[in-house]
């Protein structure tokens, strides 16, 4: 110390000590900010199931998550390329929004205006070449009709939007038009964002008075098939624009809005809310409710071209599987151009990237096997979830595994009838295998190894 | 001209007097139909079960003159007596509006008729709660009720946002002692003649030339442990069986069948020829007892890729797993150099 005392200026030794302070203090953050994570990781509830096989509940539905959104992120008919690779999975509605303002059907305003709905037929054509019907969202404002021509700008004039929306449903719903029938009209997209115009549920910029021209509109359409009309299609499900809506004594036929989380129990904790807040409006409880929207979160993210996407989808169906929405519709078939780097939203890649199908898009159809009764399934983790059905006498069990560790998941099966059964063994990513077991007790336990963002379904048949 | 003006209104009074009384009279009657009529009650009103038994109450709905549109259920018991197992619609309220939960002495459910269109107009079950009974009650029994307005609620046409549940009657559990059904051990058996898919079928014959049975359940597999990590795709399995004996080896998940003999002292070991894909697998070893049945014994086990750490889907950038050792030594370096920083200027 007395040799470093004097051959070491004090100005020297508080110059590393700085210095020092400036190149461990980021590790040591970064190791801090690693331990909490092993720690939270490793404080979750491994999943331990148990499945009563005698105790058959509701009957689920399996229609609900065969929905699907396209983005705009080309002014073109963005489906066309992949129409028969989104047939192959079934979907009952397709969404598309941008529907004014990427396909260019409203020239002039007021009693000039026009209609040419040539681009905006081939897009609803490839919906419907899909085996889906569409949910138009009545989106964005024309620029010809709109406040300084800004498509996110309320209209000059309030009645030309009510022509732009009665028009619209004359034409697809119409009788002597298009005449599809059950058409959701959901009115604009995202209101809330200040990308589509930061609305408002009331005050100045209204989206109360966005959404009463576009009923105005609903109610002028004339010789149409049943269609519905609704909203607020926010970012995500908020109360005061919910009530907004309905209080507005306006047609409202199905709510909606859009859900981006990680956490898979907050889409069942949406639906329990809206239903509380809805109870005291006897009238609107029963109405759709539309999740129009959904993915583990609103940015791209290379983790959309994951297992991890798929993971997510399965679990968040896994916790609508029951008192779930009418539809629940992912976000979105297929990317916009330019994403080579795997950040798009779609279940299938551009074709300027391949039109490769990402993992998420074999999702829907595997989960589709799990048709049947519900069983009881208790035993659930913090990461592996799942649920349990029961068809013609084949007992099936979905586990997924989204953002965990791997784990061995006991499966009891309880009530079982003693005999010879198969279980068959199939992973969403892996093997398929089929394996005869010898049932002794009414009690029988089986171990499935789950890997990280894997999904499986275990089917238990009985031999003898 | 008088006359006929009086004519006239004689004639509307007539005519009007008798018409008013009849619309108020209809307006009477809607608004009769429209007040809060509905009960609710859960049957059988009073049973006796016997512990450990399962037994099912229903939500039974008289509606009265309402036109129900949506339930919200809510019932409590004693957690001590009774466990909800479940609870789930019933066929007047075919719709879940929002999922059943239950938990500890408590269980609710929201449901709903089929449509705007389609109220529930007539007696029926709206849920169903299946229990199971814990523990014996003693004079008085267990008592099912539901929780109070408006955490019971229940909406209809008509009457706004009020609550049209005018009574709901709970349920009496009577719980008798003594366990209805014993507790059995589960025993996996697996038995390696059927066929597994694709298309292989396993026979574990025994080999004759060396005319070796099994005579205890001693077939182990030592290696790999369950539920462990391998880092190799072609792993060597070892494990124990009688001396001399044959072991019928399947590896899941693509199905790789073999036999082996083992040694003097009972060891046997393999290691598969094709490569194993990374992601669960499982490793069934059976032999033939002397008494002609089959004994068997499995492990799990993952092929990890050597360096993801865990998965198949490495998805997040975050490890899912692993040491810590770095992260200390990281921790302890700054430390040291922050410790230096702060009090060799003191010191010196």
């Amino acid at each position: 110390m007395a040799f470093l005392t004097q051959r070491t200026q004090p100005k020297t030794i508080s110059l590393i000590s700085v210095l020092a302070l400036i190149v461990f203090m980021p590790l040591l953050l970064l190791a801090v900010q690693n331990i909490a994570v092993l720690i939270t990781r490793a404080s979750g509830t491994p999943a331990n199931i148990s499945v009563d096989v005698a105790n058959a509940l509701e009957t689920i539905d399996t229609d609900f998550y065969h929905a699907f959104a396209q983005g705009g992120e080309e002014a073109t008919d963005m489906l066309a390329p992949v129409v028969s690779d989104i047939r192959a999975l079934r979907p009952r509605y397709i969404r598309l929004d941008h529907l004014y303002d990427h396909h260019d059907v409203v020239s002039g305003s007021g009693g000039g205006m026009s209609f040419n709905w040539g681009k905006l037929d081939a897009a609803v054509n490839s919906i419907l070449a899909t085996g889906a019907k569409p949910i138009l969202a009545l989106s964005y404002m024309p620029a010809s009709i709109a406040q300084g021509g800004t498509v996110i700008n309320p209209p000059n004039d309030w009645n030309d939007w009510a022509t732009v929306v009665q028009k619209t449903i004359e034409h697809y719903s119409g009788r002597s038009d298009k005449n599809i029938s059950g058409i959701y009209y959901e009115v604009w997209n995202e209101p809330d964002l200040a990308q589509f115009g930061s609305w408002k549920p009331g005050g100045a910029k209204s989206y109360v008075t966005l959404y009463h021209w576009a009923a105005v509109g609903a109610g002028r359409a004339n010789n149409v098939n049943t269609f519905y009309l609704g909203g607020p299609a926010t970012t995500g499900l908020y109360k005061t624009w919910i009530l907004a809506l309905i209080n507005s004594g306006n047609r409202v036929d199905f709510l909606s809005w859009h859900t981006y989380q990680v956490n898979p129990a907050k889409y069942d904790q949406d639906q329990k809310d809206i239903i509380t807040w809805l109870l005291p409006y006897p009238n609107f409880t029963l109405i759709p409710k539309l999740i129009t929207e959904f993915g583990f979160t609103g940015d791209k993210s290379t983790l959309y071209g994951t297992s991890y996407s798929a993971a997510h989808a399965a679990a968040v169906i896994r916790q609508l599987i029951v008192g779930g929405p009418t539809y629940l519709i992912s976000f979105q078939p297929i990317d916009g151009p330019n994403q080579q780097n795997g950040t798009g939203w779609g279940l299938i890649t551009h074709s300027d990237n391949g039109l490769r199908k990402k993992p998420r898009y074999y999702v829907y159809n595997f989960i589709d096997a799990m048709a049947g009764a519900r069983l009881d399934l208790t035993g659930e983790g913090t990461w592996v979830t799942g649920f349990a059905t029961i068809r013609d006498s084949v007992v099936r069990v979905l586990l997924v595994n989204f953002r965990g560790v791997t784990e061995n998941v006991p499966v009891t099966f309880t009530n079982m009838i003693p005999g010879s059964y198969t279980l068959r063994t199939r992973y969403l990513y892996g093997t398929d295998t089929k394996s005869p077991i010898s049932v002794t007790a009414p009690t029988h336990q089986v171990k499935v190894p789950l890997t990280p963002n894997n999904v499986v379904i275990l089917e238990l048949s009985k031999t003898q | 001209m008088k006359k006929v003006f009086l004519f006239i209104a004689i004639g509307l009074l007539l005519i009007g007097i008798p018409a008013t009384i009849y619309l108020l009279g209809q307006q009477k009657d809607l608004r009769a139909k429209a007040a809060p009529a509905t009960t609710l009650s859960l049957t059988p009103a009073q049973s006796t079960h016997a512990v450990g038994t399962t037994f099912n109450l229903n939500i039974q709905i008289n509606p009265g003159s309402n036109q129900v549109r949506t339930a919200r259920i809510a019932v409590t018991f004693d957690p001590a007596k009774l466990k909800a197992m479940t609870i789930t619609n019933g066929p007047k309220a075919p719709r879940i509006l929002s999922s059943g939960v239950v938990e500890q002495g408590r269980a609710y459910i929201v449901v709903g008729a089929a449509s705007n269109a389609q109220p529930i107009t007539s007696n029926g079950t709206i849920a169903v709660i299946r229990f199971k009974a814990m523990e014996a009650t003693a004079a008085t029994p267990a008592a099912v009720v539901f929780e109070a307005a408006p955490k019971t609620f229940v909406g209809a046409s008509m009457e706004g946002g009020a609550n049209v549940l005018v009574t709901a009657n709970g349920a009496k559990i009577t719980i008798t002692g003594g366990s209805s059904t014993p507790t059995l051990t589960p025993t996996l058996t697996v038995t390696p003649t059927a066929t597994v898919t694709p298309t292989l079928t396993l026979t574990p014959t025994p080999d004759d030339t060396t005319g070796a049975t099994a005579t205890a359940s001693t077939i182990q597999i030592l290696s790999p442990a369950e539920n462990s990590d391998v880092t190799t795709t072609a792993p060597t399995f070892q494990g124990k069986a009688p001396p001399g004996s044959t072991v019928t080896i399947v590896v899941y998940s693509t199905p790789q069948t073999v036999t082996v003999t083992t040694d003097e002292n009972g060891n046997w070991t393999y290691t598969p020829t094709t490569p194993l894909e990374e992601g669960p697998h499982s490793i069934v070893a059976s032999i033939q007892t002397a008494s002609d049945s089959t004994e068997a014994t499995s492990s799990a086990f993952v092929v990890v890729a050597s360096g993801t750490g865990g998965g198949v889907a490495a998805d997040d950038a975050m490890p899912i797993s692993g040491n810590i050792e770095t992260t200390v030594i990281l921790i302890a370096l700054g430390l040291v150099f922050l410790a230096s920083g702060v009090l060799l200027p003191m010191i010196l």
